[in-house]
Order: C-alpha cells, then structure tokens, then sequence
C-alpha cells in the first residue's frame, strides 16, 4: 500500500514538473518593456526554483518530513476544524 | 524676486497625468486604474512610509465620474538622476527595492521601476509617482519592472563604476542601458564576472538564442512558490546593488576638487575662521529658510548653512567632491542636498518636446531665500569667460533677498593661475568693478575684507 502511495506522488510529482515548465496560462500585461534577454534569465530562474520547490515539497511528503511552514499551517487550521 | 510659475505635464502612464502649476501638484487618475494604489494609500502601512518621508503625501482633491484628481505637495528642489551623485542613485534603488518588497505584504507590486520615480528631500530619497502601485498576480513570480529596474538603476551604476561611464548621461538613456550597449566594452573577465554575468551576458546569450523564456511573461505558479520565488529575485538584485556599492567605495578616488578645502593653501587657518564666522554671522542676520551654495565642493559651508536651519541646496560640477558632501549630510542627517549641477552650464530641459524635466534655472529662479558664491566668482570670470554683469544678474535671479558673495581680487594666487597669460584682458576687475556691478541689483549691508585680500558681502537684493 506504501508502495502504490509512494508511486503516485512521485507521478504526480512529475506530471506537475511538467506543467510547470510548460506554464503557459494566463498572460500578464506589463505598463513597461520587460526586456527579453533580462526577462528568460527571471523566467528560466523562476522555473528552475519553482521546479526545485515543489520537488522539495513532494520528497519531503514521500518521506513523511513536514516542514516548519506546514506544521504552523497544520496547527492554524486545528481551531477552525474543531470549532466546525 | 517671486517664484516663476511652472507648468510641467507627465503623460507616458496610460493610467493617469501629473500636473505642476506653480506650487501645486496635481494628478488625474483615470477611474479604475488607481484601485490598487489608492487602497495601498490609506493603509497604516503606507501612513508609515509617509511620515518616514519616503513615499509622497497624497489627497484625493476631486472624484469625477471618469477622473480623480489627487494633490501632492511639491517637493522643495526636484533633481533629477542625470545630477544625483552616485550614493544618491544607491539610494534611490534601496528605496524602490524597500518599497516593492514592502508591497508584496498587499498583495500590491510596483509596475515600473527608474529613478525618475524619485525625487530628494535632502539626502532622502522619496518615491513621487503612486500610480507606480498595481495588484499583483499571485501566481506570477515574475516582477515584469525587473528589467526595467536592470536597465535604469544597476547598469548606469555598474558602468560608471567599472567602465568610468558618467551617471549624467542618463539624460540621454530615458530607459536605461541594454544589456547590449555594455557588452562590447566589457573585458573576458569582466564579463564572466557578477554583476555582468547576470545583467549581461547570461541576458545576451538567451536573447541570442532565441529562448522562448525571452518572450514568456506568463510563467504561473502556486502564490506560496510565486511569492517566495519573486522576493528571491528582489534578493537578487539587492545582492547586485551591494556589490557594486561596495565596488565604488573601493574605487572612490581623489578627484580635482575633492581635497580642496583641506589643502586651500591660501587660506591660513585663521582666514578659513574668520571666513566661516562671517557666513555663520550673515545667515544667523538674514535667517533663510531655504540656500543655494554655488560651488559648494565637498559642503564646508553648506553644513554651516544646514546649521543655521536651513534647507540646503548645494551645486558643484565635482563628482567626487559632492559625493563627500552628499555621504556626509546623510550620515549626519542634514537638510543638504547635494547635486552636480554647473551654474555657467545649467542642465537643460529633456523630453519629449523638451517639456518633460525642467531646466536647471527653472526649479531655481527666486526659490532660495539666500545664495551663497563662496570662492567661486574667479572661476565663472575666467575660466567660463561671464562677464560680471551677467553673474550678478544670475545671482539676483535665483535669490528671492539676499546673497553672501566672496571676492576674490587679481592679488589672489588663485585669480591668478586661472589668468594665465591674459592679464591685459580681464585688467579692469577689481572690487570697484564688481561693486558697480552689484549695485545694480543688490544693495551691500555687510563687507568684511580678509587679510589674504579676499572680500566678503552680504548683499540684499533691490
């Protein structure tokens, strides 16, 4: 079962490396020219780290490691859930 | 002398125009376009910014059914970046980083990023153009001004700093350099080392390429990924204004003008304090809220002034030696603001149809209260050939009362390097001449002469 769970985040994991690096959605219309060269290095960077982040985030969920962020996130969310 | 009108219209933001007439500021909103900014306003946050005197007073004036009209108050000396000293554009960028960042905590970004969003009060930079403010998109970890902030902040400076080209000169670059404007005269190792291997040649290699990424302002994330990927990329540029910040203090040097105050051989120490008591004892008398020092190199007595209480604007056309002046005023927290700026070549108007930045004399014509042309006539006489009629009628100009004046006589060491081989020319000018000169205009209520031969004048004007 641990198996099967383990192989369908990293599935997942890997479907999302690839929409991320596709990324085309939604345009963003600029009031200034945002260069071109200048422009692929931010968007080549963003991909690259955003890629690493949500790798990060799903080895981390594969090996049951839970980042400070997401226990604080986890123990903000337990009042509400209780007062439901 | 009462402060010339001015008119002076901004008209490239689609969203809206800024308007000065005389001293008022006004800017036209068109409906819906300054939501965002408007709600940043009224928020504590920017209250806060306000009072720290780093983003401009803003008052909704009228609400129409397709305007809104918002009313600044008018910054006292607006400058502009082709005058600034180089500590003054670090701090310009600080600011506009500063203010970016702090807009990520709204859900709010900047939409452009150029010094020409900022103005000075002193040595405070202050950001002037609010509907600069828009909402961001939370899933863009992109920061669309990031070039633009590139182009018109890191490279001038990174240029001026490795390759000597002059800050001025962005007169003529309203948006900045390219990276392909450095790339040719940078060396091997130069361009393989930071900054320029970011802001140039990883840049011209994708440009080259043909990256899709060059064309890409679509790229969307989750907003947590966004977020912390967009302050990274602000990390890094702050990273890169520090390197070259810390470059310039390495290569600050001595320039012609800079160690003058400290090696005037000519004046004996006990001159130099007479001198400083007389300029301490006219501004005391005359009490000015506002002074022009021309010529005032490294700001011995623009700090005088600043003592006396009041707003200083000092000029010099030394690049190094008002940097000391700029780098002490803000470490010492004074109202001086120094710029490059050459009263026998003042900076013209630029723009579109030249009606975009004012000229030099145009910001200053009866806005001092009192000017002060210390160690500076004998210069304007002979090495920039103005008649002394001329000076005078310049100096009543940008005075609305008083001036403090320094003679300086042809006996003078000084006056006489500068004569060099043309004394049957400028033969006629003594201290009578330049009385006649400045009776015309002003009347003298104080003379002190020096025993070096120097004369001092507290004039008023008629």
């Amino acid at each position: 079962m641990q198996i099967v769970r383990r192989t369908a985040l990293a599935a997942i994991a890997s479907i999302e490396m690839a929409v991320l690096l596709a990324a085309l959605t939604k345009p963003a219309y600029g009031y200034v020219d945002p260069g071109s060269g200048l422009l692929a290095v931010q968007v080549g960077g963003s991909m690259l780290a955003g890629g690493l982040f949500i790798l990060r985030s799903k080895l981390r969920r594969l090996f049951g490691l839970t980042s400070a962020n997401d226990k604080s996130e986890r123990e903000k969310q337990t009042p509400a859930e209780s007062s439901e | 002398m009462a402060a010339a009108e001015l008119t002076l219209g901004t008209f490239r933001d689609p969203a809206g125009s800024l308007r000065i007439a005389g001293d008022r500021v006004l800017r036209e909103v068109r409906r819906g376009h300054a939501d965002a900014a408007m709600r940043f306003l009224q928020s504590p946050a920017a209250q806060e910014w306000v009072a720290q005197g780093r983003l401009i007073p803003t008052r909704i004036l009228r609400e129409e059914s397709n305007t809104l009209t918002l009313e600044h108050p008018r910054v006292f000396f607006p400058s502009y970046p082709w005058e600034w000293t180089p500590s003054a554009w670090v701090a310009a960028a600080d600011l506009t980083l500063d203010l970016c960042e702090e807009l990520l905590d709204h859900g709010l970004i900047l939409k452009d990023a150029t010094p020409l969003n900022v103005l000075f009060q002193g040595t405070q930079p202050i950001l002037v153009d609010v509907l600069s403010i828009e909402e961001r998109d939370p899933a863009s970890p992109l920061w669309l001004a990031y070039a633009q902030f590139v182009r018109t902040f890191l490279l001038p400076l990174a240029a001026y700093v490795s390759l000597g080209w002059p800050l001025a000169a962005s007169m003529q670059n309203r948006d900045g350099y390219e990276p392909a404007d450095l790339a040719p005269h940078l060396s091997r190792w130069q361009r393989w080392r930071e900054p320029f291997r970011s802001l140039v040649t990883l840049p011209l290699m994708l440009e080259s390429s043909g990256s899709e990424s060059a064309h890409n302002t679509r790229v969307q994330q989750q907003p947590a990924a966004a977020m912390r990927l967009l302050r990274g990329n602000l990390g890094q540029l702050r990273r890169h204004l520090r390197r070259i910040e810390k470059r310039m203090s390495r290569r600050r040097v001595a320039s012609r003008w800079s160690g003058y105050a400290s090696n005037a051989d000519h004046y004996s120490p006990g001159d130099q304090e007479s001198k400083r008591r007389f300029v301490e004892e006219a501004l005391t008398a005359v009490a000015p809220r506002s002074v022009l020092d021309l010529g005032a190199n490294s700001g011995v007595y623009s700090r005088v002034a600043a003592a006396c209480g009041a707003t200083v604007v000092a000029w010099d056309t030394d690049v190094q030696a008002t940097e000391e002046n700029f780098r002490k005023a803000q470490q010492r927290d004074l109202q001086i603001a120094p710029i490059l700026a050459n009263p026998a070549r003042p900076t013209p108007s630029a723009g579109w149809r030249n009606s975009e930045s004012l000229s030099l004399l145009d910001r200053s014509r009866g806005r001092f209260d009192c000017v002060m042309m210390l160690g500076l006539i004998h210069h304007l006489l002979l090495s920039e050939q103005i008649p002394l009629g001329e000076i005078l009628g310049l100096l009543r100009e940008l005075t609305a009362g008083w001036a403090i004046v320094e003679w300086v006589p042809a006996s003078d060491p000084r006056f006489a390097d500068l004569l060099r081989g043309r004394d049957e020319l400028y033969r006629h000018l003594d201290e009578a001449a330049f009385l006649r000169a400045a009776e015309r205009h002003f009347t003298v209520v104080i003379r002190e002469a020096l025993p070096n031969g120097r004369v001092l004048f507290a004039l008023q004007g008629r």
